[in-house]
C-alpha cells in the first residue's frame, strides 16, 4: 500500500463524513437505494409472468383501488408491478449503459494519455468524430442497424457516451501523468498495466464518480425517450418510457396510466442528479458556503 | 489566427465524412433486405439480382460508401426505398424547419438561461435562487415528451390557446419552442450559476472590489467575461442536446421537420433517407460548433493571447 | 282605377309570398347542389397516403377511390354484387372465353383527354406489370371501337368483373404516365370526382374537386380536401376535439370513447373487418409449426373472448372462418374453441414444449395492440412471441415473403369474394403458397387441387363452391387459427356532413360530403 492510495482512502471517508451530514444528499441516496432494491427484488414484489405481462381483459384500465395500487393498463396488468419490473430497466440502461461508457473511457483515455503520441491522436480523432454526433442521432443510427430491444438500447446508449467520458478522463488523467510518483514508478520498472491501474485510476476516480452520476440521469431520460418513440425496448416488456407512450391514449380519460411512469421517471432522474451535486459538493469543500 | 480558423474550416468536412462513414456502418449492419421490400409480390432470383445491382448493394460496403460521398457532393442523396422519389426532395425543404427550431430554442436557452444563471449567482441563497434552483433540478429531471404531452393537453386542447400542430403562424411555434427549451435552460442555469460563483470567488474580484469599482461594473466586466468561456462550450453541447430532443419534440407537434421524417425512415429501414437525415442533422452541429469554437477563440484571452502574440514575434523578427 | 290597384296589390302580395317560400325553402338544411368553397381537412396517422404514388398502390385505396374510376364497381360493398362504372355494360361470350365493355361516352380525364377504348387498353398495359396475378388469364385486350373493348381469355374467368372493380385497377391516363413515368404523382392523373392539386412528400396532399366529373352520383361538394399526416395518435385525436382537422380514423376503442365525451365530434361506426391470424407450417425459423398437432394446440391456447375484451370492449365478433362474415364461402368447420387443456395434450403428443416454441410475428403500427394480446393470450402458457414491427408496405412485403411464424392479415381477407383472398395468396411463388402449408402435406395436396379447379370454373357460383371446399380444407389442416371481426370507426367534427363509411373500403367516403355551417 504506498503513500498515495492510503490518501485516497482517506479522502474517500472524508467525502463520505461531508455526506452524511447533508440532509439532502441522505435523502436522495435513500430514493435511489429504494429504487435499487425495488429493482433488484421485483421478482419477489411481482412475479413476471403471472402478473406483470399477463393480460386480463376484465379488469382492463381500472383507477387506483386496494387490489391495484397504481391502477391497470390497457391490458388488464397492474401497472405498480409494472413499474417495479420497469425500475429493473431503467437501472440497466442507467447505470448499465454508463459503466461501460465509462469503463470504455477509462481504458482508452489512459491508453492515450500513457502512451502519447500517435496513439493519443488516433484515439482522440475518433472521439472526435463521434462527439459531432448528436448523442441521440448516434442512438437512432444504432437503433435502424440493430433494431428495437433492450440490449441493442442499452448498445446505443453507452456508445453515445463514450466520447463525452474519454475526453474528461483524459483531460484530467494527462494532469497525472505529469505527477513525479509516475516517473518513479516508471523507473522502477513497474509495468504499464500496474501504473495505470494502481497509480492513474485512484486520481481521478472522483471525477469519474461524478461523471457517472450525471450520465445515469441522461441515460435514462434518453433511455425513455428512444422507449418512447419506439426504438427501444419492445412490448410487452414494462419500460417506463414506453408506458408512457401506450398511455397517452388513455390519457384523457385515465390519467392513472401517466401519472405514475411519469413521476418514477422524473423521481429516478432527480435523486440521481441531486446526489450527484451533493457529491460534487463534497468533494470540493470549496463550493460550499458564501464566497 | 487566420491559418487557424482555416485549419478548422478545412477539417470541418473531414469530420462530416468520417461521421458520415460511421453512421454509414451502423445502418449497414441491419439484417433487414430492402431489396426484397422493393420487388412485387411475384419476382423471380433475376429480378432480385437487377435490382440488387441497380441499387448498388451488391458491392461491398466501403465502395458503396465511397459512391454515396460522390453522390452527396453533387447533392445527390439517391432515392428514397419507400417513395421511390429522390432524397433531396423528401428532405430538402425540411431542413430550415429542424434547423430553425434548434437554433431558436438554443439562443433562446443561452440568453435567458444566462441572465437567470448570473441573477441567481449573485444573490446566492436567496429566495430567488433557491426557487430557480429547485425548478431547475425538476425539469433537468423531466423528459421532453411529457413536457410536450402536458403542454399540448393544457395549452392546445383545453384552453385553445395555441395551434395543435404544423407550422404556419408565429403561434404554431411557440408550444413546440418552450417544451424543447425548458430541459435546456434547466441545465444552463446550473452551469452559469456555478460558473459565476467560481468566478466571483477568485481573488482578482476581491481586488476590483477593494479598489472601490461599482458592483455591477465588477460583476458583468470582470466575472462574466471569465464566466463566458466554459458557457460558450457549453452551448455547443446543449446544441447538441437539442438536435437530439428537437426529433421527439417535433413527432408529438407533427412539424415537418428532420425529425419525423428520419423516425418514419427508420420505422420503414429506407436507408437513403435515414443516411442523409443524420447526415444533415450533424453537418447542422458540426458548422454550429465551429461557430461557437471560433467565438470561444476570440473571447478566451489565452488562446488570443496565443496568436497575438506570436504574430507580434514575427513583425519583431 | 281601382280594380287595377286591387290587382297590383294582389300581384304584388303573391309574388311576395312567393319570395318567401322560396326563401325557406333554400333557406333549409341539406345537401348543397353544386360546389361549396371550402377546405376540409382528413388526417392520417402514418405517411402512407401522402407519398407520391407507385403505381396505384394497395396501400392508398382511400386515394385511389377519389381520384380514378373503374371499369366497374359493386352496390353496397357486397363484391359479388357488381354494376358498371366506366363499362357501362357489358356481355360475355357463351363459353366465357371473352367478353365485350361499353365504356361511357362522357368520361375525360382531369388532362382533358377523353377516356376512350385504347387509353383503357393502355393503362392495363401498365396495371399488368404491378399486378400480373389479375392478367394472368386474359389473353388479349383489344379496342375494338371508341367506346368498345374486347378481352379474350386463355382461361375462364369467372371473377373477372369483381377482381376489376377493386380500386388497383383504376384507369388511368395512360398519356400522363408515357410522360411522367409510373412513378410520380404528376402521372396520377385520373377521371375521378377529385385531382390532385398539390402535395408535400410526407406532410400532406390537396386535392381539388374535379368540376368536369361524368358521374353525377359521385359528384362532389367540397371544393378542397387536405390530407395530412399526423404520426402520432393522440395529437391527431387532440386536434380532431379542437377542430384543426376534420376527420379521422381512431384506431381504438378507448380513443372513441375519449372523443363520445366531447360534443363537438361525431363517431360512426364502419363495417367489420377481419384480423384473421395465420400459422406458417413451413417456417424455417420454426420447424415445430410444420406438425398439425401444434397448429392445432396454438389455436386452441387463444381466448378470443378476452382478446375481444381487451383490444375492442367486447365489441368484435370471434372469426371462426378465414373469410368476411356473411360471404358466400364463410366456411365454419367448429376448429376454432379455447381449450387450453386439450392444446397442452396435443403439445406433449406432439412431443413438444410450449418453452420450445418460439413465433416471429410481423406487425404494423395499426395492428400492435392486437398482435400483442394475441401474444400475451400465447405467453401466459410459456410459448416465446416475438413481435417485430415494420410500416405498412414492410408488413406486408415480409409477410408476402414468408417470413413469420405467425401473423395476422386482414388485408387479403376483408372482400367478401374469396377470389381475391385466394388469388393474392395463393397465386404467388414461394412461401405464400397454399396457404403456408408444407407442400408434401395431403391438405396441402388437396387445397391446390381444389384451387386449380376453381381457377377453371366458368361461373362465380361453380367458382365459389370449390373455394368453400378449399377453405374447408385450410381450416381443418389450422393454417387459420382464429382472429376477429373488428369494429372500425370514423371520427368527425360537426361540421363534416353527409359522409358515409364505404362498405367495401371501410373509410370515409367525401362523394356526398358537405361542409355544414
Amino acid at each position: 500500500m504506498n503513500v498515495q492510495t492510503m490518501k485516497k482512502r482517506g479522502q474517500f471517508a472524508e467525502v463520505w463524513g461531508r455526506l452524511r451530514k447533508n440532509k439532502l444528499a441522505m435523502i436522495s441516496l435513500s430514493v435511489l437505494l429504494l429504487i435499487c432494491m425495488a429493482a433488484i427484488f421485483a421478482d419477489l414484489i411481482a412475479n413476471y409472468n403471472n402478473i406483470v405481462i399477463k393480460q386480463n381483459g376484465a379488469e382492463r384500465l381500472m383507477a387506483p383501488c386496494a387490489q391495484h395500487w397504481f391502477g391497470t393498463d390497457e391490458f388488464g396488468r397492474d401497472i405498480f408491478a409494472r413499474i417495479i419490473h420497469g425500475a429493473r430497466m431503467a437501472l440497466l440502461m442507467g447505470f448499465g449503459a454508463t459503466i461501460i461508457s465509462v469503463a470504455a473511457g477509462l481504458i482508452l483515455a489512459c491508453v492515450a494519455s500513457y502512451f502519447g503520441g500517435v496513439v493519443d491522436m488516433v484515439i482522440m480523432r475518433v472521439m472526435d468524430v463521434l462527439n459531432s454526433v448528436p448523442a441521440l442521432v448516434i442512438s437512432l443510427a444504432i437503433c435502424s442497424g440493430l433494431g428495437a430491444g433492450t440490449w441493442q438500447l442499452i448498445v446505443a446508449l453507452s456508445v453515445a457516451g463514450i466520447p463525452i467520458h474519454t475526453r474528461m478522463i483524459r483531460s484530467n488523467a494527462l494532469g497525472v501523468m505529469g505527477n513525479e510518483y509516475i516517473e518513479a514508478a516508471k523507473s522502477q520498472g513497474a509495468s504499464t498495466a500496474s501504473v495505470i491501474f494502481s497509480h492513474m485510476v485512484p486520481n481521478i476516480a472522483s471525477i469519474i464518480i461524478i461523471q457517472i452520476t450525471s450520465t445515469v440521469a441522461t441515460n435514462i431520460l434518453m433511455g425513455a425517450t428512444l422507449s418512447f418513440i419506439g426504438l427501444g425496448v419492445k412490448p410487452p416488456r414494462p419500460e417506463w418510457g414506453l408506458m408512457l407512450s401506450s398511455g397517452t391514449d388513455y390519457m384523457l380519460k385515465n390519467p392513472h396510466m401517466v401519472i405514475f411512469p411519469g413521476i418514477a421517471i422524473i423521481l429516478t432522474a432527480l435523486s440521481v442528479n441531486t446526489f450527484g451535486d451533493c457529491l460534487r459538493d463534497a468533494f470540493d469543500p470549496k463550493l460550499k458556503g458564501k464566497a | 489566427m487566420a491559418k487557424y480558423i482555416i485549419k478548422r474550416i478545412i477539417l470541418m468536412p473531414v469530420t462530416l465524412l468520417l461521421a458520415a462513414l460511421f453512421i454509414f456502418m451502423m445502418v449497414s449492419i441491419s439484417k433487414t433486405d430492402p431489396v426484397l421490400n422493393m420487388l412485387p409480390q411475384e419476382y423471380t432470383q433475376e429480378q432480385y439480382d437487377a435490382l440488387e445491382h441497380e441499387l448498388g448493394l451488391d458491392q461491398p460496403m466501403l465502395v458503396q460508401y465511397v459512391k454515396w460521398i460522390g453522390h452527396a457532393f453533387t447533392g445527390d442523396f439517391g432515392t428514397s426505398y419507400s417513395t421511390r422519389n429522390s432524397v433531396w426532395n423528401e428532405i430538402g425543404f425540411r431542413i430550415p424547419t429542424s434547423a430553425v427550431l434548434s437554433l431558436v430554442t438554443t439562443v433562446l436557452i443561452v440568453i435567458i438561461g444566462t441572465v437567470l444563471g448570473i441573477l441567481c449567482a449573485v444573490h446566492q441563497y436567496s429566495w430567488i435562487d433557491n426557487v430557480i434552483n429547485v425548478f431547475s433540478k425538476m425539469l433537468s429531471a423531466i423528459p421532453n415528451f411529457w413536457i410536450a404531452m402536458i403542454f399540448m393537453l393544457v395549452f392546445a386542447m383545453k384552453m385553445r390557446v395555441f395551434p395543435m400542430f404544423g407550422t404556419g403562424t408565429v403561434l404554431h411555434w411557440v408550444l413546440p419552442v418552450i417544451t424543447l427549451a425548458l430541459p435546456g435552460l434547466a441545465g444552463h442555469v446550473r452551469i452559469t450559476r456555478s460558473s459565476m460563483l467560481d468566478c466571483i470567488r477568485q481573488d482578482y474580484i476581491r481586488t476590483a472590489r477593494s479598489k472601490g469599482e461599482k458592483e455591477s461594473v465588477v460583476i458583468y466586466r470582470e466575472a462574466l467575461k471569465n464566466a463566458m468561456m466554459p458557457l460558450i462550450t457549453m452551448t455547443g453541447n446543449r446544441f447538441a442536446m437539442t438536435i437530439g430532443s428537437a426529433v421527439v419534440v417535433e413527432r408529438v407537434f407533427a412539424l415537418p421537420g428532420l425529425g419525423t421524417k428520419v423516425l418514419d425512415a427508420i420505422n420503414a429501414m429506407d436507408v437513403p433517407v435515414i443516411l442523409a437525415c443524420t447526415t444533415v442533422l450533424c453537418a447542422i452541429y458540426i458548422v454550429v460548433m465551429l461557430i461557437v469554437d471560433l467565438a470561444y477563440m476570440f473571447v478566451d484571452p489565452r488562446v488570443k493571447g496565443r496568436f497575438v502574440k506570436a504574430k507580434k514575434n514575427k513583425v519583431a523578427a | 282605377m281601382k280594380s287595377l290597384q286591387k290587382l297590383i296589390v294582389i300581384i304584388l302580395t303573391v309574388a311576395m309570398l312567393i319570395v318567401c317560400l322560396a326563401g325557406t325553402a333554400l333557406a333549409v338544411e341539406g345537401e348543397p347542389e353544386g360546389l361549396q368553397e371550402g377546405t376540409l381537412i382528413r388526417v392520417v396517422t402514418g405517411d402512407d397516403y401522402v407519398t407520391p404514388v407507385a403505381f396505384m398502390s394497395s396501400s392508398n385505396n382511400w386515394l385511389n377511390f377519389h381520384i380514378y374510376d373503374t371499369l366497374f364497381t359493386y352496390v353496397d360493398g357486397d363484391w359479388n354484387n357488381i354494376r358498371g362504372a366506366l363499362a357501362r355494360d357489358w356481355a360475355w361470350a357463351e363459353d366465357g372465353m371473352s367478353i365485350v365493355l361499353n365504356l361511357v361516352e362522357n368520361a375525360t380525364f382531369v388532362s382533358g383527354r377523353p377516356v376512350t377504348a385504347d387509353a383503357v387498353k393502355r393503362c392495363f398495359e401498365y396495371t399488368a406489370q404491378y399486378y400480373p396475378s389479375y392478367f394472368d388469364k386474359i389473353e388479349s385486350i383489344e379496342a375494338t371501337g371508341d367506346y368498345e373493348l374486347t378481352i379474350t381469355f386463355n382461361a375462364p374467368y369467372a371473377d373477372f368483373t369483381s377482381k376489376f372493380a377493386i380500386s388497383f385497377m383504376s384507369i388511368v391516363d395512360p398519356d400522363a404516365l408515357d410522360e411522367f413515368g409510373d412513378n410520380s404523382l404528376e402521372g396520377a392523373v385520373g377521371s375521378g370526382p377529385y385531382y390532385i392539386a398539390d402535395y408535400v412528400s410526407g406532410e400532406k396532399m390537396v386535392l381539388k374537386a374535379n368540376t368536369n366529373y361524368w358521374d353525377p352520383e359521385k359528384y362532389p361538394h367540397i371544393e378542397t380536401i387536405e390530407v395530412l399526416a399526423i404520426n402520432d395518435d393522440n395529437t391527431a385525436m387532440m386536434s380532431l376535439i379542437t377542430g384543426d382537422i376534420d376527420y379521422y380514423e381512431p384506431a381504438n376503442l378507448d380513443q372513441v370513447d375519449n372523443l363520445e365525451m366531447y360534443d363537438e365530434v361525431y363517431v360512426i361506426d364502419g363495417p367489420k373487418s377481419n384480423y384473421c391470424v395465420w400459422l406458417n407450417g413451413t417456417s424455417a425459423t420454426c420447424p415445430a409449426l410444420a406438425d398439425q398437432r401444434v397448429r392445432e394446440a396454438i389455436s386452441h391456447l387463444i381466448n378470443w373472448d378476452e382478446v375481444n375484451l381487451i383490444v375492442y370492449g367486447g365489441d368484435a365478433e370471434t372469426l371462426t372462418s378465414p373469410w368476411h362474415k356473411g360471404c358466400t364461402v364463410d366456411v365454419d368447420e367448429g376448429t376454432i374453441y379455447y381449450d387450453p387443456d386439450k392444446a397442452l395434450a396435443l403439445l406433449e403428443e406432439a412431443g413438444v414444449k410450449p418453452e420450445d416454441i418460439t413465433l416471429n410475428t410481423i406487425t404494423a403500427p395499426s395492428t400492435v395492440k392486437f398482435d400483442t394480446a394475441v401474444a400475451g393470450q400465447l405467453t401466459t402458457y410459456g410459448i416465446n412471441v416475438n413481435i417485430n414491427e415494420y410500416d405498412i408496405g414492410g408488413a406486408m412485403a415480409n409477410g408476402a415473403q414468408g417470413n413469420w411464424d405467425i401473423w395476422e392479415n386482414g388485408a387479403a381477407f376483408t372482400q367478401a369474394a374469396p377470389s381475391f383472398g385466394f388469388g393474392t395468396m395463393i397465386a404467388q411463388s414461394g412461401a405464400m403458397r397454399t396457404f403456408m402449408l408444407d407442400p408434401e402435406d395431403p391438405a396441402a395436396i388437396k387445397v391446390q387441387e381444389l384451387y386449380e379447379q376453381a381457377n377453371q370454373a366458368i361461373t362465380i357460383d361453380e367458382m365459389n363452391e370449390y373455394y368453400k371446399q378449399c377453405t374447408s380444407e385450410i381450416v381443418k389442416a389450422y393454417a387459420f387459427i382464429g382472429g376477429l371481426f373488428k369494429p372500425n370507426w370514423g371520427a368527425f367534427t360537426n361540421r363534416l356532413q353527409g359522409t358515409y363509411i364505404e362498405n367495401g373500403y371501410r373509410y370515409a367516403i367525401f362523394f356526398d360530403a358537405y361542409i355544414a355551417e
